[in-house]
């Protein structure tokens, strides 16, 4: 980690000519400079190669090689003790011949497995980097995380780790590896690539393999695909790279990890297959996303558009827009082994009495699992480069000033402040700040690069939002849903102060006392703020400044006002509850929002309560609270009908409606606190 | 049908025969009453036998006893220094120590002086043979005698030459409130003879090693009678002589004795052909303040009840003392034949033997070394002795790497040794190589298999070496499935390394393993590991929390606790784990039961109940 902003410190990297940004150095200025031809042909030194997997030690294959192609990757994946005896195990309970199941798991290994190779790799890197530099002022990378990567990829197996906030992630990143001599990653997919004609087949060639999104019942396939990815950590030739949070985040918030391939990668640790696993949590933040406006519509249920070539094509507009510079962050590798041992409670002699081939986590695993993932998406927003737009959006958001325009000097003086204050709270150590600029130039320069958002009025000296026509309730919503998103980045700084300031304000108590409160909304917003600690405590931040606690405040609420539409949903329809899946309700809520918005566009902050996402959050917070609880067949179907307890669920409605109301005293509307910072 | 009458054409006849039988049965032992008077005081072994510095560049081994004796070994101090940072410059002598600087008896029970000087008992209270029956052979035990002194010695050795006056003095001892540590051949690594350091008593060593007859050889059944003190290489020696063997040997063969096999479980390397010490017990006569335990016959098995040996064994000094046993004996072999086959890697070598043990056709013993240890071995050859010898090397090595293209830092090396009649051994030796091709292993000739062996009584020696030269080093071994073999031996070398580096060691450590023994259902695994401490504050200490992380990984890794060193109480905190609660409350409940006053108090496996001096505690409570 890094402290204050690293602004003032461009420089060139001594070693390499380029340009350093603080802990930074920026990978497009050499292309721009040279061309990519020689890049892609030169070769690569000393890439690293884990130690644990040399000498004849490993039980992996007869012949040890530095590089393993392929096929030899699945013949191993298909001839391997564990795939066989639980091919062997299904086999015998379902009569079904074991020459059939084993032509199933080939099958299945064909559609899955990559093609990594180096000319494609070299190739498609040639087009990355041409696009690279037209549309990015700069690609960022931490060298120190480059550094540990390196030394890492040199010992044990290595787990990367991204954040996924756009389809550029694991092109970058690729890029990044090949750039720094590092070990090309396998790249674990969501299918719907593979469909795409040419691209499908060029992206396995760089390395990705392509996992179907739902196969919790289906045993070849489950087998097959963990099977598949332990073999790749116990040979640790190249780096396993997954998306812990499923699929990209269409929010700019942090999703709910998913377990299930970090899972297969821990097993081999706890199976002690592999002396250690490094993970690498990789935050990458963009200035601009290339997806940002297709995520609002897809947050306003709008259909997502199916990934095809000729829509890739259609893309090519996005060409000639600029999107800012991207910053990727290498943490620390997290060794597995110091984890579980600060961790505790894990014993992994549990194992000893049944065969290796009967591998299965216990409770204990799983738990600490879990709490893994969500230490992964910690470490992620913790390190995530912030653009000063993200402070200007949550600033323009907050208790709805950017209704009207709001004047440049005094959002100026409220973007220094909150920049200097959130700084000093220490969560915010990576902003990326302009240092050469005033504040006033950096607000210009941000409304020159979010033009589609917000704009600068230079006969008035105010910035305002860009908004559609009233009548368009969608497009609305939908610019609404952009901002937001940035504002998002910066939610896991003021979370818990947030919580903090809602469970402590008087009159949303009801009665219940601050920590239960406070334990309430924690459980209510679990999958909306994943990075909330679980720590059994409330935290005491009675001596947070107010202006910081109402800044918290007000970029909480769009939140709990879109927890309060699902609950007055839930109350005025109380059949829906036992008819509907978690999405439906979110839509009925949506549909209320909606309806709200028509007859009162003023109601701020209840704009994001049409994020379906949202919602669906609210919807799991509501189960997670036990007022829905899924009714027995339900719960195997999997889809609709939870009983509701519609006295809690009033209850919470209490609780949350004080907290979803505009307070008078908003940021901007104080002067008298500003003398007390 | 034995081989009686034949044999008693070759031999003298009649009377004279019973008498050279009788000379035989009763000769002296090879090591004195007075350890002192042969053996090195503060390190392994004989006093004449050690590495020692020639010149500046080479080690040679002193003495006349082993193999290696008298040669020099040029490539040693080379590897001393790429595997363990170690410098020939760079010396850290033992500190002396007098004898008078050997601290005198802290308890002297007075009843119990009295009355062994009554019974005739023969015992001493000087301060060498007092230390030397005070510790056994671990790392911080060797360091302590280097370095320091211990807190506490046993106040008083004595020695009993029969199972008579081991009941005698195990009575004497209850009654006075004395207690007393069994003492064999003092090469315990488990902290098993240490004095506890709350205890308050008088702590006496029984030293068992004057009880070292042979009592009787039964042919016609093939079991012989010993008494518990006698000496792996006496034991072998005498029967040697006699046409037979026991076929027992542990790599502390020339030290340790029969009681202290029993008592810890042991294992030795032809387990193969002749089995575990659990194998070869027909029956044991054991003491404990309670009675004498043993069974009523000799059959070869019996189905009543919970076997008691399996009490005794492993027992550890913590419930009586062994004094009388009775083992198989086996004819001597015709033919003894060493082996040796090299593999691509250890991988491979891991694989060939677990199809021997599959087929159940391992020769008497098969033990594969890692690449680590093949270039240990490598270090220790003495210089060509002629420029054929350098030829024949020369073409081997290029046969090896260049023919068959094995990587020198990667292969591995089995030794093997076959023993039987000549028409068994060459079948065997045949069937096994065989295997081996079937792995991509080729033979590597005998003579490295005669070396790899008698490595193993050389290389006790060696920590002595690196202790002059601030290099610390232990073994340490454990059992596995067949399953977990190659992972738990990468794991736990890693573990070992990486704890090492963690603690600040920043000269390579050496961390090597070998399989030693095979099983039908797993393996056996010995590992070395050794550092160079210099610059480091307490390296005794260090060299504790990279073994215990290291028995950590071995237990995570589905190992055992120990194949056959035992728990004594280095080991003690995984006990428990290891056995579960209900199986330590019953050996407790035995314990207790045998010897209610905690006379055989040297708190090995756990720690008596209400303290280390269950005893001194109650009075207190008076």
């Amino acid at each position: 980690m890094f402290n204050g902003s690293f602004s003032d410190t461009w420089q060139a990297n001594e070693k390499t000519g380029r340009p350093r940004k603080g802990v930074f150095e920026d990978l497009v200025d050499e292309r721009r400079q040279r061309g990519d031809l020689g890049w892609v042909l030169r070769t690569r030194r000393s890439v690293p190669s884990p130690a644990f997997c040399a000498a004849g030690t490993s039980a992996a294959s007869a012949a040890i090689k530095s590089s393993k192609s392929p096929a030899d990757i699945n013949r191993d994946v298909l001839s391997s003790d564990r795939l066989t005896y639980g091919l062997r195990e299904i086999s015998l309970e379902t009569g079904r011949p074991m020459p059939e199941l084993m032509s199933e798991a080939g099958a299945i290994l064909d559609e899955m497995s990559h093609c990594l190779s180096m000319f494609a790799i070299r190739s498609f890197g040639y087009a990355v980097a041409k696009v690279m530099k037209r549309i990015y002022r700069g690609v960022f990378v931490n060298t120190e995380g480059i550094t540990q990567l390196r030394k890492a990829c040199s010992e044990y197996p290595v787990v990367l780790m991204p954040m996924h906030r756009s389809y550029a992630d694991f092109l970058l990143l690729s890029l990044v590896c090949y750039d720094y001599d590092l070990p090309l990653p396998a790249i674990a997919s969501a299918m719907d690539f593979m469909g795409m004609q040419l691209i499908g087949s060029i992206l396995r060639n760089c390395g990705a393999f392509f996992i179907r999104r739902s196969f919790a019942t289906d045993r070849v396939y489950w087998l097959t695909f963990v099977e598949y990815v332990k073999t790749h950590v116990r040979d640790g030739l190249h780096p396993v790279e997954f998306f812990i949070e499923g699929t990209r985040s269409r929010t700019g918030k942090s999703l709910y990890p998913k377990t299930g391939m970090l899972g297969a990668i821990l097993e081999s640790w706890f199976m002690c297959e592999v002396p250690d696993v490094y993970l690498v949590p990789v935050s990458i933040s963009y200035d601009r996303t290339l997806e940002q406006k297709l995520y609002a519509y897809e947050l306003l249920g709008v259909p997502k558009p199916k990934e095809s070539t000729s829509g890739l094509l259609k893309a090519r507009a996005l060409l000639d827009e600029d999107f800012g510079s991207v910053h990727f962050y290498f943490d620390q590798p997290i060794s597995l082994r110091k984890f579980a041992t600060e961790y505790g409670g894990v014993d992994r002699s549990v194992h000893s009495l049944a065969p290796k081939v009967k591998a299965q986590l216990t409770d204990a695993e799983t738990r600490m699992l879990k709490a893994m993932a969500h230490h992964v998406v910690s470490r992620h927003c913790l390190n995530a480069v912030v653009s000063p737009f993200c402070l200007l959006a949550a600033l323009l958001l907050a208790d709805g000033r950017a209704c009207r325009p709001v004047p440049l000097t005094e959002l100026a003086a409220d973007l220094e402040w909150l920049r200097l204050r959130l700084a000093d709270v220490g969560s915010l150590a990576s902003l990326d700040w302009p240092a050469q600029l005033s504040t006033e130039a950096v607000i210009a320069e941000q409304c020159r690069l979010h033009s589609d958002l917000v704009t600068l009025l230079t006969k008035d000296q105010a910035v305002a939002l860009v908004t559609a026509p009233d009548s368009d309730l969608e497009a609305r919503a939908a610019q609404r849903l952009q901002l937001s998103s940035y504002r998002n980045h910066i939610m896991c700084h003021v979370i818990e102060l947030a919580l903090y300031d809602a469970a402590t304000l008087k009159s949303s108590d009801g009665g219940l006392g601050a920590a239960a409160v406070f334990d309430t909304l924690r459980h209510l917003l679990h999958r909306e703020f994943p990075t909330i600690s679980d720590a059994e405590e409330m935290p005491d931040m009675a001596d947070a400044l107010p202006r910081l606690r109402n800044f918290a405040r007000a970029c909480l609420r769009p939140s709990l006002a879109g927890c309060s539409q699902v609950c007055s949903v839930l109350l005025e329809q109380p059949e829906l509850a036992a008819q509907s899946s978690e999405r439906h309700i979110a839509m009925a809520a949506q549909k209320r929002a909606f309806a709200n918005l028509v007859s009162n566009p003023s109601l701020w902050d209840d704009w994001e309560s049409v994020s379906l996402d949202l919602l669906v959050n609210a919807v799991h917070g509501l189960h997670r609270l036990r007022i829905l609880t899924k009714s027995r067949g339900a719960a195997a179907t999997g889809d609709g009908g939870s009983s509701c307890d519609f006295e809690r669920l009033r209850r919470l409605h209490l609780i949350l409606d004080p907290l979803t109301r505009t307070q008078p005293d908003g940021v901007h509307e104080v002067p008298s606190t500003r003398s007390r910072l | 049908s034995m081989p009686d009458d034949s044999k008693s054409d070759e031999k003298p006849s009649g009377s004279d025969k019973e008498t050279a039988k009788d000379s035989v049965f009763k000769r002296p032992s090879v090591i004195p009453k007075h350890r002192q008077d042969l053996l090195k005081w503060n390190g392994w072994g004989y006093q004449d036998s050690q590495f020692a510095v020639t010149n500046q560049r080479t080690l040679t081994f002193t003495g006349q006893r082993y193999q290696l004796s008298g040669s020099e070994m040029p490539a040693l101090v080379e590897w001393m220094e790429k595997a363990l940072g170690a410098s020939i410059d760079q010396r850290s002598p033992a500190k002396f120590t007098r004898p008078e600087n050997i601290p005198p008896p802290v308890q002297v029970n007075a009843d119990f002086m009295s009355a062994i000087r009554q019974l005739g008992l023969s015992h001493s209270d000087a301060g060498p043979d007092r230390l030397f029956r005070g510790h056994g052979h671990t790392l911080e035990e060797m360091f302590t005698l280097r370095e320091g002194m211990f807190p506490r010695l046993p106040d008083l050795v004595v020695w009993p030459t029969s199972h008579r006056e081991v009941v005698e003095l195990v009575n004497l001892a209850n009654r006075c409130g004395v207690v007393l540590i069994p003492f064999g051949g003092g090469t315990s690594v488990t902290g098993a003879l240490l004095c506890p350091s709350g205890e308050r008593r008088m702590i006496v060593s029984l030293d068992t090693s004057q009880m070292n007859r042979i009592l009787w050889l039964d042919e016609r059944n093939l079991i012989g009678r010993f008494e518990a003190g006698i000496i792996g290489q006496d034991l072998e020696a005498r029967l040697a002589e006699l046409g037979y063997c026991i076929g027992h040997e542990p790599d502390s063969l020339e030290f340790s004795s029969l009681g202290g096999w029993v008592a810890t479980r042991a294992s030795g390397m032809k387990k193969n052909v002749y089995g575990n010490i659990e194998d070869l017990l027909v029956h044991v006569t054991f003491v404990t303040p309670t009675g004498v335990i043993e069974k009523s016959c000799a059959a070869p098995r019996v189905s009543v009840g919970p076997d008691v040996h399996h009490l005794i064994m492993g027992s550890e000094g913590s419930l009586g003392v062994v004094t009388e046993v009775t083992l198989k004996i086996r004819p001597l072999p015709q033919t003894r034949r060493y082996g040796s086959l090299v593999f691509a890697d250890f991988a491979s070598g891991v694989r060939c033997l677990r199809e021997l043990a599959l087929r159940r056709c391992a020769p008497a013993s098969v033990r594969l070394m890692d690449n680590e240890q093949f270039q240990f071995g490598h270090a220790l050859r003495p210089a060509a002795s002629g420029w054929t010898t350098a030829f024949v090397d020369a073409v081997k090595r290029f046969y090896v790497t260049r023919v068959r293209g094995f990587k020198p830092d990667e292969l591995a090396v089995a030794t093997l040794l076959y023993e039987g009649t000549p028409e068994e051994v060459a079948q065997q030796e045949a069937l096994v190589n065989s295997i081996a091709a079937n792995h991509g292993g080729i033979s590597g000739g005998e003579e490295n298999g005669r070396r790899g062996y008698m490595l193993t009584f050389v290389i006790a020696y060696l920590r002595d070496l690196g202790l002059d030269y601030y290099c610390v080093g232990e073994s340490f071994e454990t059992s596995v499935p067949w399953d977990r073999v190659l992972d738990l031996c990468r794991n736990v070398k890693l573990r070992i390394k990486e704890e090492c580096r963690s603690r600040g060691v920043t000269q390579p450590v050496l961390s090597t393993c070998r399989v030693t023994q095979t099983y039908d259902a797993g393996a056996c695994v010995y590992f070395y590991f050794a550092y160079n401490y210099r610059g480091l504050p307490d390296p005794v200490h260090l060299y504790e929390e990279v073994e215990n992380a290291a028995r950590d990984e071995i237990l995570a890794n589905g190992g055992s606790l120990s194949h056959h060193h035992g728990v004594g109480k280095i080991r003690q905190r995984w006990y428990s784990r290891s056995v579960s609660e209900p199986a330590v409350a019953a050996v407790r409940a035995v314990k207790s039961r045998l010897d209610p006053n905690n006379v055989f108090a040297c708190g090995n496996l756990f720690e008596p109940a209400g303290g280390p001096d269950g005893q001194t505690e109650q009075k207190a409570k008076l």
